[in-house]
């Protein structure tokens, strides 16, 4: 079976998607920290239990309602988180209370909310689906895994339409907390990142991003998404692992239009995505997290990018990277890793 | 039809064992591992047994064959001994790690360390930051083991470790792996205790699971995993193979965070999905290792689910946790290894502590050690908050 993307729906540092001006203007952060610009949560969720949530599953429920709005789908046939950090607030506050109150009369509900599968079962008892419903955790390639799940199982024809996603909520407190062994650009605005890109760090971010995946196309459909695949650590390096995914799918570097990097800032890391400037010589070379900052699931947000060229047909200008002119858009290629140990490619064309 | 996949090592460390044959050992002898937290410091040490493994982190490092000193939590140490023994078991581990991965499950990951450190942050102790995330207990295992490729980790709750049994198993049936190495692994931390006592679902005594008078849960730690191959990666190998994986299937109570619904609806499914996709009957069942956590809410829900499932044909059953305490994300892989040594030895270990059977529904356990027992086929269940609730079934080959 083939697998279409047919709806998205997103809470960004740059708005919700989908929105008539997404990425109009560019969303400016220089604090080091981008954080997303919140919709009005009560045109979602009742005010009872929204006093209760914390942003974490504020942000993942209501992105994935958009996201069911979007595809015109009541309820999807299973279910599928990814983070890599989990309900930060809710985690740090039951932490706090325990240290503070020495162990005494805890309030249960942050430990209740803590665990990192909340988003999935929220959205679970939402649209009332009682089947299959997972949580991928592992770190930068939490989402490309949950993805890989969905895309199996609709590919295999065991689910009809699955609803895939990655969420992350960054507090201030685990923003201070990281610093300890992490960089952050602060005072460096994300619109100035890549010139800033000899220095140690990069911003970060947060986001929450849902798919729904279908093995039916429809008039909305945005693309079709062909392959993906994580890997940990590259013991033949970067070019070989390229080649030999892409021919996997019956491709060669010349087929792929439009490349998504996950380029940070970070002088770390950037030198990883070298080598795809010779590989990808005629392709249009494209990045994003200027525009979402470095968060787990991030490439959640590459995809909703990608998805969008591939529907649109047009790249947008603050994500080029190169001048290439690209007639007729057909196979987006996304690319990204984290201190070199998790990498992950994800491919899709249009539909 | 569908490609087999094989389960060809276990692994497993709790507080009844720091090996297999330790915890087979303890299971046959009906001992138990539950009494007064020595090494986790919490006021509610003589209040709240737990199922704790009595060793400090320095020992269990040179268990787990790595130098003292580094930045292992004791959640990836444990990971490592049980996980480095399953992989010796199948035979594999100077050789056969092409096309290897690992999908491991944990519900805190590093909290260990966290609780601990996170107010007194020095240049020393400072990498607890990076060893706190659930992905890094899994890449410490796959680094000490020589794995890379696909490194994965889930974190559904107190189902986590099923649920890596689960997605390991998809990605060999997809032919994307030839093996994997699956489980889970969780140490007992401030943090979880405290969170089920202010749940007030922990038992001041010695659990009690489908007893009419029992009062909750007792916390354990550990982990667990098991070495799964596809028929073709396992040729030459046979006399590796311990089982067949034969069914499992997840599904969703969607009923509330924490609490179960009254007919069991996610725990009904989640039986009657794996028993379809194994092609077995419910009288093929010979033996139901069940969550049992010793809760009100849940060993109802389950007796519930299970009547509605197997009718009057209920197959012997029982709790293993009286023995190991609750290990959270460790819980379903270890009940997998108990589960597969009922199956080798022709044994039912006994629900330890039942006396009654619950008012609303009698469903009585087995009570002592059954030997000689023919078992085909075993049935596991783990449910999580979250109402994820899980189901696996092995069969004999």
């Amino acid at each position: 079976m083939s697998v279409y993307i047919n709806g998205i729906g997103a809470i960004t540092p740059q708005g919700c998607f989908p929105s008539k001006d997404f990425l109009k203007e560019m969303n400016i952060f220089d604090t080091g920290r981008m954080t997303v610009v919140e919709p009005p949560y009560r045109d979602f969720i009742k005010p009872v239990p929204l006093r209760r949530m914390s942003k974490f599953i504020k942000m993942g429920l209501t992105s994935a309602l958009m996201c069911l709005n979007n595809a015109k789908n009541q309820k999807p046939d299973a279910i599928i988180t990814a983070t890599g950090l989990g309900a930060v607030e809710d985690t740090d506050k039951f932490l706090d209370n325990l240290t503070d109150d020495n162990e005494n009369l805890l309030n249960p509900t942050p430990f209740i909310q803590s665990t990192h599968n909340v988003v999935a079962a929220r959205i679970a008892i939402e649209t009332g689906c009682h089947d299959y419903n997972m949580t991928f955790v592992h770190k930068n390639a939490s989402f490309e895994q949950g993805l890989l799940d969905a895309y199996l199982k609709i590919n295999s024809g065991e689910y009809e339409n699955i609803l895939v996603g990655g969420t992350e909520e960054i507090t201030e407190a685990n923003y201070e907390l990281k610093k300890n062994v992490e960089f952050w650009k602060e005072g460096i605005g994300n619109d100035r990142l890549l010139e800033n890109n000899t220095t140690k760090g990069t911003i970060v971010g947060e986001g929450s991003v849902f798919f729904n995946l279908s093995q039916v196309k429809d008039s909305g459909s945005y693309a079709e998404l062909k392959s993906m695949k994580t890997l940990y650590k590259l013991p033949f390096g970067l070019n070989r692992a390229l080649v030999d995914f892409l021919a996997s799918a019956r491709l060669t570097p010349e087929d792929i239009d439009v490349v998504l990097l996950g380029i940070n800032g970070n002088v770390e890391e950037d030198f990883i995505y070298d080598t795809t400037n010779e590989l990808f010589k005629n392709s249009s070379l494209a990045w994003y997290k200027h525009l979402c900052g470095e968060y787990e699931t991030s490439s959640a947000f590459a995809l909703l990018l990608a998805a969008d060229i591939l529907k649109s047909k047009n790249i947008p200008e603050i994500i080029k990277l190169n001048d290439n002119k690209i007639e007729d858009i057909k196979n987006v290629l996304i690319y990204q890793q984290r201190f070199n140990r998790n990498h992950s490619f994800t491919f899709l064309s249009k539909c | 039809m569908p490609p087999k996949i094989y389960v060809t090592g276990i692994g497993v460390v709790s507080a009844i064992g720091l090996n297999v044959a330790e915890n087979f050992n303890s299971l046959i002898k009906l001992n138990h591992g539950i009494g007064k937290p020595e090494y986790l410091d919490t006021v509610h040490s003589d209040t709240l047994p737990c199922g704790e493994i009595k060793m400090t982190n320095l020992e269990l490092a040179r268990l787990a064959g790595i130098k003292i000193g580094t930045d292992f939590s004791r959640t990836a140490l444990l990971g490592l001994i049980a996980a480095r023994e399953a992989i010796e078991n199948a035979g594999l581990m100077n050789s056969g790690k092409n096309n290897m991965g690992i999908v491991s499950a944990t519900t805190v990951g590093g909290m260990d360390r966290t609780e601990l450190l996170y107010r007194n942050i020095t240049p020393e102790n400072r990498n607890f930051i990076i060893s706190h995330v659930c992905g890094d207990s899994t890449e410490k295992i796959a680094d000490s083991l020589g794995i890379s490729g696909f490194v994965s980790t889930i974190s559904t709750a107190c189902s986590s470790s099923i649920n890596s049994i689960m997605s390991g198993a998809g990605m060999i049936k997809n032919n994307l792996l030839d093996r994997v190495i699956v489980g889970g692994t969780d140490a007992l931390a401030k943090f979880t205790v405290n969170g089920f006592n202010s749940l007030m679902i922990l038992d001041k005594n010695h659990n009690r699971p489908f007893d009419r008078n029992r009062n909750g849960l007792n916390l354990g730690e550990g982990a667990a995993y098991l070495v799964l191959e596809s028929e073709d990666a396992v040729k030459g190998r046979e006399d590796k193979i311990l089982c067949e994986l034969t069914g499992y299937s997840n599904a969703n109570d969607a009923f509330h965070q924490t609490a179960s619904s009254e007919n069991g609806e996610g725990a009904y499914l989640a039986m009657s999905k794996a028993l379809e996709k194994s092609g077995l009957t419910i009288e093929d069942i010979d033996y139901i290792n069940v969550h049992g956590t010793g809760t009100l809410n849940n060993d109802l829900t389950e007796a519930i689910a299970i009547s509605r499932l197997f009718g009057n044909n209920i197959p012997p059953f029982s709790s293993t946790k009286p023995y190991t305490g609750h290990t959270l994300g460790a819980v379903g892989a270890t009940e997998s290894v108990f589960s597969i040594l009922a199956l080798q030895n022709s044994v039912v270990f006994p629900n330890l502590n039942f006396k009654e059977p619950m008012e609303e529904k009698p469903l009585t356990p087995v009570t002592e050690l059954m030997r000689n027992v023919e078992i085909r086929n075993v049935l596991s269940n783990s449910f999580g908050f979250g109402g994820n609730d899980s189901s696996i079934i092995f069969s004999a080959v």
